[in-house]
């Protein structure tokens, strides 16, 4: 029980961080935020994973989807990253906030 | 990085994730997280000094090699993105 | 029999025969391979559907190496196989009329290959039998159109658009990869049967209700519920047409689709159906009062995607067999003529040069064949009585009554009426009198026509024969419902 309270904390600490981040103003920091949220879920994948371990096993399960989660936030992360060069070539600018010709 | 103007905006978005965070934590300590009772049968010893690599890449492609076949769709199809959005033509 | 997924690695095959047509200059060579490797495509969904149909629990399982519930599977009934031939169609339709309408751009051995992957992983997400499988394909199915979206990079518009799309898509499927870890860590497997089987009735813990919570906002930023809808109404009319239709057609109506499987395994009805209804009349109302102050025709269309979706929203909080039935036969359907309004307008928008409805004016004149089609989509659109819209709306109105949501149905009849308001103003702007803003417009070329000729075809077809239709969503609702043995294939 209090294993579950540090480390879903740490989950949730590190989801709230990462949704803060996301609402910055550079582009680099909403793309960090969006992968520190990802890696907040591959924790708690890995932590639900090996919460039996003082019985002397790991679920295999866990740690597999953990693994194929990070490549796929790496391939995420290279598309926002190609976006981003295309955007400073039009705008000039990491500025969210100047990214607002398109209306509502 | 801040300027006049955003400080309304990033006031909100900590508050908001300050809330949140408190809001988690109770979760936490109201209702214990109810964990599974249920392993699958594949176990993987926890011991030091195990082959823990050798018993995952068997795992990873016995049970889960369908998503692996479907990630080098995912790996391919981010190379091709890429490559749409940064190749320069002169047209 | 067995299900055959060779088609899923098609785009392998585009750009090998794309990269020989650069090299060698053989010209429409790629055009030509990626349209018969979509029409493959389709074939190959009628086949799995015919298997599905033939087999005795009317459930395809296919598998790599270990069995579910450890492995990786698709677990294919009459609902995954109806939501994916809806975009395997969409996908032949769309990949026709780029061959015509994509002509004058540059990278299309980069478009053909997203396209096709695009549709690969749309009928993944449909096709999927345990989470990570759903999540592996909607990653695939997310990072194609944010590519797409961004496609004509040399203009800002897209780009903006794009990589707005692109921060609150991802910041989605990090959300839904949150859930499917709580829902691992509490079932201790992510397969959707074992799930079922384990949480289905074990009352609504905390920690459950949480997870509901987090499912609705992950699915929900790709399935366009107000209030995580505004990538919407950018990324529609800066995508290409062909795009926007494949985007507004099929890719929201997918990402309802998954949230309303997940939603039916895990928890029972009453648990997310009043937030649901609640959500549907939010996203209704919101999105016909801004389309009624659009003047660009592709935004006014973005903003009935969002409105579409709110409908569909109520067949999903009626929940029982003729609510599911009105929302697949609407998502059917809503594929059809937005598919096809998106790809008349797309016509219109190569004939005349501009997006905006006063440029339009009259446009009737020079291209009376795009016009009608573009008719026919309106209409039914809106929802007008002799059209296949009309139906699924009036069965997923009337869905709601039986459950006690009367409110629903009276609000969803208003709204109807209210998006007739602008669908009528789009109309009457393309009969009106002609300015000189479109002289010299010819009507358009023979592909595009054709296709936009095709797809009206379809409609008016099942609109004055709609039954055939109307009992495939039946079997894809009864399919749906029926837990118990879409548990039993996979935990005799």
């Amino acid at each position: 029980m209090a294993d579950d309270v540090v480390f879903l904390g740490a989950v949730l600490a590190l989801v709230a961080i990462g949704l803060y981040c996301a609402s910055q103003r550079s582009m680099i920091r909403i793309l960090l935020g969006i992968e520190m949220i990802l890696n907040a879920g591959n924790f708690a994948l890995v932590y639900f994973a090996s919460s039996r371990a003082a019985l002397g096993y790991v679920d295999p399960l866990g740690q597999s989807l953990a693994f194929m989660s990070i490549i796929l936030g790496g391939s995420v992360i290279a598309v926002g990253l190609a976006l981003i060069v295309n955007t400073y070539k039009h705008f000039k600018t990491l500025d969210v906030e100047k990214l607002r010709r398109l209306k509502w | 990085m801040s300027e006049e103007g955003n400080g309304g905006v990033r006031a909100v978005s900590f508050v908001a994730a300050a809330l949140l965070l408190v809001a988690f934590l109770y979760l936490l300590s109201s209702s214990p997280f109810p964990h599974a009772t249920y392993t699958s049968p594949e176990r993987l010893p926890v011991m030091p000094g195990s082959d823990l690599g050798g018993g995952m890449s068997l795992f990873l492609w016995d049970f889960r090699g369908l998503d692996l076949m479907i990630q080098t769709l995912v790996l391919f199809a981010t190379a091709i993105s890429c490559l749409a959005l940064l190749r320069e033509e002169k047209h | 029999m067995a299900a055959n997924i060779l088609f899923m690695f098609s785009p392998f095959a585009v750009v090998l025969f794309g990269l020989l047509s650069e090299r060698f200059k053989i010209a429409k060579l790629r055009e030509v391979v990626a349209v018969l490797l979509s029409a493959f495509t389709l074939y190959s969904v009628w086949l799995i559907y015919t298997a599905v149909n033939a087999s005795p629990t009317k459930v395809l399982i296919f598998s790599m190496g270990g069995a579910p519930p450890l492995g990786a599977s698709f677990e294919i009934d009459m609902l995954g196989v109806y939501m994916a031939f809806s975009s395997a169609l969409l996908g032949f339709f769309a990949t026709v009329y780029s061959v015509s309408y994509m002509a004058h751009d540059t990278r299309l051995t980069e478009y053909y290959t997203l396209l096709s992957a695009l549709v690969s992983g749309i009928i993944g997400v449909a096709f999927a039998g345990d989470f990570f499988t759903l999540f592996v394909f909607w990653e695939l199915m997310g990072i194609t159109s944010y590519t797409l979206v961004a496609f004509r990079k040399d203009r800002w518009g897209p780009i903006e658009a794009g990589f707005k799309y692109m921060v609150m898509g991802a910041v989605g499927s990090t959300m839904l990869l949150l859930g499917i870890s709580l829902i691992y860590g509490m079932a201790g497997t992510v397969n959707f049967a074992q799930i079922s089987s384990t949480l289905h009735g074990s009352g609504g813990s905390l920690w459950l209700m949480f997870s509901m919570l987090i499912f609705v906002v992950g699915f929900g930023v790709k399935s366009a519920i107000v209030p995580l809808h505004t990538w919407l109404p950018d990324a529609h009319p800066e995508a290409p047409s062909p795009i926007s239709a494949m985007l507004s057609g099929i890719l929201i109506e997918t990402a309802l689709y998954g949230l309303t499987r997940v939603l039916y395994i895990t928890f029972p009805a009453a648990d997310f159906s009043l937030l649901i209804a609640a959500l549907a009349v939010l996203t209704m109302t919101f999105a016909n009062v801004l389309a009624v102050l659009q003047q660009d025709i592709k935004r006014m269309l973005a903003y009935s995607s969002i409105a579409q979706m709110g409908y569909m929203l109520v067949g999903l909080a009626s929940g029982g067999i003729l609510g599911f039935t009105g929302l697949f036969l609407h998502v059917f359907n809503h594929s059809l003529m937005k598919g096809l309004a998106f790809l008349s307008a797309g016509s219109i928008i190569e004939g005349t040069g501009s997006r905006d409805l006063d440029k339009m004016r009259g446009v009737a004149k020079a291209m009376p064949v795009t016009s009608i089609a573009m008719f026919i989509a309106l209409l039914g659109l809106g929802g007008v009585p002799g059209t296949a819209g009309f139906i699924s709306k009036y069965i997923l109105f009337g869905s709601a009554i039986g459950p006690g949501y009367w409110w629903l149905t009276v609000i969803g009849v208003l709204n109807s009426a209210l998006s007739m308001v602008y669908y009528l103003r789009a109309m009457k702007t393309l009969v009106g009198k002609p300015s000189e803003a479109i002289s010299g417009v010819k009507e358009a070329p023979p592909l595009m026509l054709g296709v936009t000729v095709a797809m009206a075809t379809l409609i008016i077809l099942f609109g004055v024969w709609p039954a055939p239709v109307i009992s495939y969503a039946q079997s894809a609702a009864a399919a749906l419902t029926n837990l118990s043995n879409y548990v039993r294939v996979i935990l005799p």
